[in-house]
């Protein structure tokens, strides 16, 4: 890897404002960034528009004002389709719950990154001779035993689904991953157990991380601690001391 | 692995994975499959066993009346007919300069259901089944005498006899038709299968048939009056009347001319008909019922397919979040449109390939009684143009029933983003 200091920052948002069609704006952020390898945890009560900022960031939704930019690309200067494959080469996602697709197999979920960018295919060949071989090196980081490869997903239990979920975030090494509340569906013994596995696994594959959830406690596990409301300009205007305590 | 691949894979799997609530959408599609595709090969079918049993003969020339009954008569026994034409027309007519070959046919009693045809020797050398196939004798030989029977392959299976058998024929062909037990008659011979009428019927030579009748009038015994089968010689065994006399041209660009001279002949009135101009009266006929059944097969298509759009639109608010999850993976709307709309693809295809091969189980397994109760030979052939032009037209049918739920998919993509609010 080269010099970070000479590397753009993974993602930058630059006073960006966006509302969904007929609401009022949900996002305003003057400035957030995830440099390379940085973890962040962002931390905003539910309904503040968390996971809309997700869907910025990956290119589904633009922005009414200002600039999303991933790497040295500017969102808004790209195509639809040029973002769709943006997304896919350059993000892991790992959500709340339902990351997997249940007519695949534990394995086939993990590689399932690599039918769709090739640029992450290749890296996952490079990374250990095969697509198969990457996919099972991130599964036993993740403490999935090679008895569950080949289950159903539906089979496992919730903390290993989301353990799977992270494998496949994880595939193809993209540099950014971006986990939506993912231990909001485990319970509190395997939620800090969950933060530190994907941490350490991101780590080693060099991806930035960005964190979003609106349980505290897990912040002190990353390098850098936001909380959503202290982004915008007007975002503190609009949460009342009730809402942030959810 | 193409992104289109990819695609194609992963819509077969998820739906396998739903195959149970599929399954019956994959069963309309069989069903509206077998019946458009039967319906179209039984029509052909239908149409080349009628053509397949005429095609070398060039004239059928029976008393005046409807050239389609007379011809069905004729050459398939089917129906009745009005009226013989005298034995005496019969032999100036096969005198033409321009007649090759006759073959008379008379007609009129049956055995066990299965008509009995009177011919003479020509029948064996002139009459040509298929392109240019005469009628073979697999077993014994041609009759030569007096109440000598060679039966049509599935007289001889379905009913069991062999050559030296002794059979009765029976007047008419009615219900509860009269014996002729005092002339019995024996096997002498047995046909190769042709898939023509020829296989259902029994032929003997004219002047057996007028033996056997020596002693009837107008369809009954003459009462007081009987001639035993050893002293039918005695009396004069050359036929009076025939059903038709079928008739081979030397040159086939003349039988227009023969045709007028035929019928505008002095004394009896005599119709002479080109075979190929009555059968397509014939398909002309059987068009209407054919479009009705061809509608109502399409409709059950339709609805078939409307059926297969509803389900998969059923099924795609549990699928939201699955689509979700490969957006987030870098798919394209239009990627999501193409799985949705793949998957009833999918399923069309499959739909046609079974329904094609039940269909082709169905004609292996009532090809036989096809042949026997409606004379209807079915051959298995391989998919004609037509065939693959209705294949073609459910493909597209199916295709246009997966753009539906592909484009409310779409919708969903474009809506929901990563996570649609619960
Ligand atoms: N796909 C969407 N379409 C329309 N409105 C949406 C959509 N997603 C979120 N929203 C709106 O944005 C608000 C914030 O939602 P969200 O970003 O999911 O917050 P969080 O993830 O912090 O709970 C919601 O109350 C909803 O009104
Ligand atoms: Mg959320």
């Amino acid at each position: 890897m080269t010099d970070r200091i000479s590397q753009p920052p993974t993602v930058r948002l630059q006073n960006v404002s966006f509302a969904w069609p007929g609401q009022a704006p949900i996002i305003d952020i003057q400035e957030l960034t995830v440099n390379p390898g940085e973890t962040v945890f962002l931390a905003g009560p539910s309904g503040s528009g968390k996971s809309t900022l997700l869907n910025l960031i990956g290119g589904l939704i633009l922005p009414q004002k200002g600039d999303v930019f991933l790497g040295d690309l500017t969102l808004s200067s790209l195509s639809g389709p040029a973002r769709d494959r943006l997304r896919g080469d350059r993000i892991g996602f790992i959500f709340q719950e339902f990351n997997l697709l249940p007519y695949l197999s534990v394995e086939d979920n993990v590689t399932l990154p690599a039918r769709l960018s090739l640029l992450r295919r290749r890296r996952a060949q490079e990374a250990f001779g095969s697509v198969q071989k990457s996919a099972q090196a991130l599964l036993t980081g993740l403490d999935l035993e090679e008895s569950l490869w080949s289950r159903k997903v539906t089979a496992l239990s919730a903390g290993q689904r989301q353990r799977v979920a992270a494998a496949r975030a994880l595939l193809g090494r993209p540099p950014l991953i971006m986990a939506d509340e993912p231990t909001s569906a485990l319970d509190a013994d395997h939620r800090l157990a969950f933060v530190d596995l994907l941490l350490s696994e991101s780590r080693k594959a060099g991806a930035g991380v960005l964190f979003v959830s609106h349980d505290r406690s897990l912040a002190d596990r990353f390098s850098v601690s936001l909380s959503f409301s202290s982004l915008g300009l007007k975002q503190s205007d609009n949460y009342t001391p009730a809402e942030a305590q959810k | 692995m193409s992104r289109l691949q990819s695609l194609l894979i992963l819509a077969a799997k998820s739906a396998w994975n739903r195959r149970g609530t599929l399954s019956l959408v994959l069963l309309s599609v069989i069903v509206s499959t077998v019946l458009l595709l039967g319906l179209e090969r039984l029509k052909t079918q239908v149409r080349q066993s009628f053509v397949r049993s005429i095609a070398g003969t060039d004239l059928v020339i029976g008393a005046r009346g409807s050239s389609l009954q007379l011809v069905l008569y004729a050459v398939f026994h089917l129906g009745g007919a009005s009226n013989n034409m005298g034995w005496d027309k019969a032999m100036e007519i096969s005198q033409y300069p321009e007649v090759a070959w006759t073959v008379p046919i008379s007609l009129g009693d049956s055995h066990r259901g299965f008509p009995v045809v009177a011919t003479d020797e020509n029948f064996w050398s002139r009459y040509r089944i298929r392109r240019d196939e005469p009628v073979k004798i697999i077993q014994g030989r041609a009759f030569e005498d007096l109440f000598e029977a060679v039966l049509g392959s599935e007289v001889a299976a379905g009913l069991g006899y062999k050559t030296g058998d002794s059979i009765i024929l029976s007047h008419g062909g009615g219900e509860r038709p009269r014996a002729h037990d005092d002339k019995p008659f024996q096997v002498v011979g047995i046909l190769a299968p042709t898939g023509s009428p020829v296989d259902r019927s029994l032929y003997i030579n004219l002047a057996s048939m007028e033996a056997v009748h020596i002693d009837w009038r107008g369809g009954a015994p003459l009462p007081g009056f009987k001639v035993r089968a050893e002293d039918v010689r005695k009396f004069n065994l050359t036929p009076k009347s025939i059903t038709a006399l079928l008739t081979g041209l030397h040159n086939r660009r003349q039988v227009f001319s023969v045709q007028s001279k035929i019928q505008s002949a002095q004394g009896e009135a005599l119709s002479a008909v080109l075979p190929g101009v009555a059968l397509d009266q014939l398909f002309q006929l059987l068009g209407t019922g054919e479009k009705v059944l061809l509608l109502v097969s399409a409709l059950v298509t339709v609805t078939g397919l409307l059926g297969l759009a509803a389900t998969i639109l059923a099924g795609l608010g549990e699928r939201r979040r699955e689509l979700a999850v490969l957006r987030s993976l870098g798919a394209r709307p239009l990627d999501v449109v193409i799985l949705i709309t793949l998957e009833s693809l999918w399923l069309t295809v499959l739909g046609i390939l079974a329904g094609a091969a039940v269909l082709t189980g169905i004609l292996i397994f009532s090809g036989p009684f096809l042949l026997t109760h409606y004379g209807v030979a079915t051959e298995l052939t391989g998919p004609t143009g037509r065939e693959w032009l209705i294949a073609g037209g459910i493909l597209l049918a199916g295709l246009l029933a997966g753009l539906g739920p592909g484009l409310r998919a779409y919708f969903f993509s474009l809506n929901d983003g990563l996570n649609r609010p619960v």
